[in-house]
């Protein structure tokens, strides 16, 4: 659940909802700019961004399990498990950083 | 449901039912249904290397009753705004969407050098046509159900509901109605492919009638089965069946034991990994389960039991299915298309062998290529072999192009030897 700052921050950074949801690449710190670039190449192999975006967003899935700290790194290893996903350690790693990163501006 | 060639010691027979019965080999129930994916706001790669095949996680969410094995926090969803389907109309649990879904097959075969078709190519555009409703879910967190239905067959197909621990601190579900009895680690069409597992689908006892099979290890029979995930890497079914062409009043039995070495567990937790230090056993998972069935069929003339083991070892984009089946019937009746017994065979007890390997590769998220070795071995009747090498290629998640070839060899015990070989396409598609 957000509180009203998180809530302004979120809005600075996303746009929209649901489907419709957009990421503000402006308020990406360069050095995280190609990580986002990779987030956008390698997690839409599976699905759609609006759900990791939205899941950023809300500090929830869009199935309503809680997308916090702890678990998004369980739920990145799964990713990089899954077969196909076409995913190295390393590019795991930096994907969790700028999620992190974000999920952090939001809540602050 | 049929799957296979049947067994005969006639030759003729053999060809007559291998060019009724080999169309069957297109014909697939559905497990994997986008009711879920648009419950639960997620892509069919969720829980799918290639519907209806499922990855671990999907393995932990149909186990637990098709509900997200990590849980649903219904106040954190609503708050967050999110189109929540499992959002649930007051306390009763009916969704606010109904979760219904169809799926949709058409086949293209060229049987090659089918006897009954006098060795020519016989190229059908009309190999067959299915199309399923399916619906799907779970109350609450309480109760799973499913129901399919057959519309192009007009049968209706798995139908039950199962109580999810309805006795508190005993991790055990009770399932009730008509479905697959849970033996083997997967559903007889648990591929992504078109041919089922034949080694699940092996007859030995035949209704004198019909000629269709007495007993399947994937028929989908009425009964009442106990299953659950008792450790988090060792789950358990048991249960109790009407059974199949009776006319007494006892029942089948069936139990089934699974555990899992690596990956994420039953309840779909993701294992610990130092992602600064990786090694292959962080991708390698093995699962290895064990079963048994007893039950009676001929009007309970026949008593019969099975016994199965399997393993599937999954690395990275590779997966390895190895499956064996042991069977006996102190009575089978043994009939060809016609219903007329075969005197060689029929009334004689009967072992039955049947196994399968199967080889996957994902060589990417839309393309998956395997190959499969199956062998069925029933005594007093013949020894069916199969080598079906397949291509699937899927554009989007719930579409799927399948390219099939499935080449048999039936020795008979008399010595002659039968081979009819099939290439079969497939469109299918769930919406």
């Amino acid at each position: 659940m957000l509180g009203a700052a998180g809530s302004s921050m979120a809005a600075q950074i996303f746009a929209g909802s649901g489907r419709d949801i957009s990421l503000d690449a402006s308020v990406i710190p360069a050095y995280l700019k190609p990580n986002l670039e990779l987030m956008q190449k390698k997690c839409s192999l599976c699905h759609g961004l609006d759900l990791s975006f939205g899941s950023i967003q809300t500090g929830v899935t869009p199935s309503g399990v809680p997308f916090e700290k702890s678990g998004i790194q369980s739920l990145g290893v799964r990713m990089l498990r899954k077969p196909g996903s076409d995913m190295t350690t390393a590019e795991l790693k930096k994907i969790l950083e700028l999620i992190n990163w974000l999920r952090e501006e939001i809540t602050k | 449901m049929k799957k296979t060639i049947k067994k005969s010691k006639k030759g003729a027979v053999v060809a007559v039912m291998g060019a009724l019965l080999f169309p069957s080999f297109m014909i697939s129930k559905a497990y994997a249904i986008p009711a879920f994916s648009r419950m639960y706001q997620k892509e069919c790669a969720t829980c799918h290397t290639m519907y209806p095949e499922r990855n671990e996680y999907g393995e932990a969410f149909e186990k637990n009753g098709y509900y997200p094995p990590e849980g649903v926090s219904k106040a954190a969803t609503r708050t967050a705004g999110s189109p929540n389907v499992i959002d649930p109309l007051g306390a009763v649990g009916i969704p606010s969407q109904v979760p219904v879904s169809f799926w949709g097959q058409a086949d293209i075969t060229n049987n090659k050098n089918n006897p009954a078709q006098n060795n020519r190519p016989q190229l059908n555009l009309d190999g067959g046509t299915s199309l399923d409703l399916m619906a799907g879910g779970n109350f609450l967190g309480k109760v799973g159900y499913w129901a399919d239905y057959d519309l192009a067959g007009n049968q209706v197909g798995e139908v039950f509901l199962q109580l999810m621990k309805p006795i508190p601190g005993i991790p055990v579900n009770i399932k009730i109605g008509k479905f697959e009895p849970k033996t083997s680690l997967w559903k007889s069409n648990n591929n992504a492919m078109i041919a089922d597992f034949g080694h699940l689908a092996t007859n030995v006892d035949r209704n004198p009638t019909t000629g269709e099979p007495n007993f399947t290890l994937d028929t989908q029979q009425n009964g009442v089965e106990l299953n659950g995930v008792l450790l988090p890497r060792l789950f358990f079914a048991t249960g109790i069946t009407n059974g199949l062409h009776k006319k007494t009043n006892g029942k089948d039995w069936y139990g089934h034991i699974s555990t899992k070495i690596g990956g994420a567990d039953f309840k779909g937790v993701e294992p610990e990994m130092d992602l600064d230090k990786t090694s292959f056993v962080d991708f390698l998972s093995l699962t290895i389960g064990g079963y048994g069935y007893i039950g009676s069929s001929n009007d309970s003339n026949n008593h019969f039991y099975r016994t199965g083991i399997d393993a599937e070892l999954n690395w990275k984009q590779a997966k390895l299915k190895i499956g064996g089946v042991y069977g006996h019937d102190n009575n089978p009746s043994v009939v060809d298309s016609a219903g007329v017994a075969d005197p060689l065979a029929d009334q004689l007890a009967a072992n039955s062998k049947m196994g399968m390997v199967q080889g996957e590769y994902l060589l990417n998220p839309s393309l998956l290529t395997s190959l499969r070795y199956e062998i069925e071995d029933v005594e007093h009747q013949n020894v069916a072999r199969r080598i079906i090498p397949s291509v699937v290629y899927s554009p989007v998640q719930n579409v799927k192009l399948i390219l099939e070839y499935v080449s048999e060899n039936t020795s008979e015990a008399a010595g002659t030897k039968i081979r009819n070989d099939q290439a079969n396409f497939r469109v299918s598609f769930a919406l």
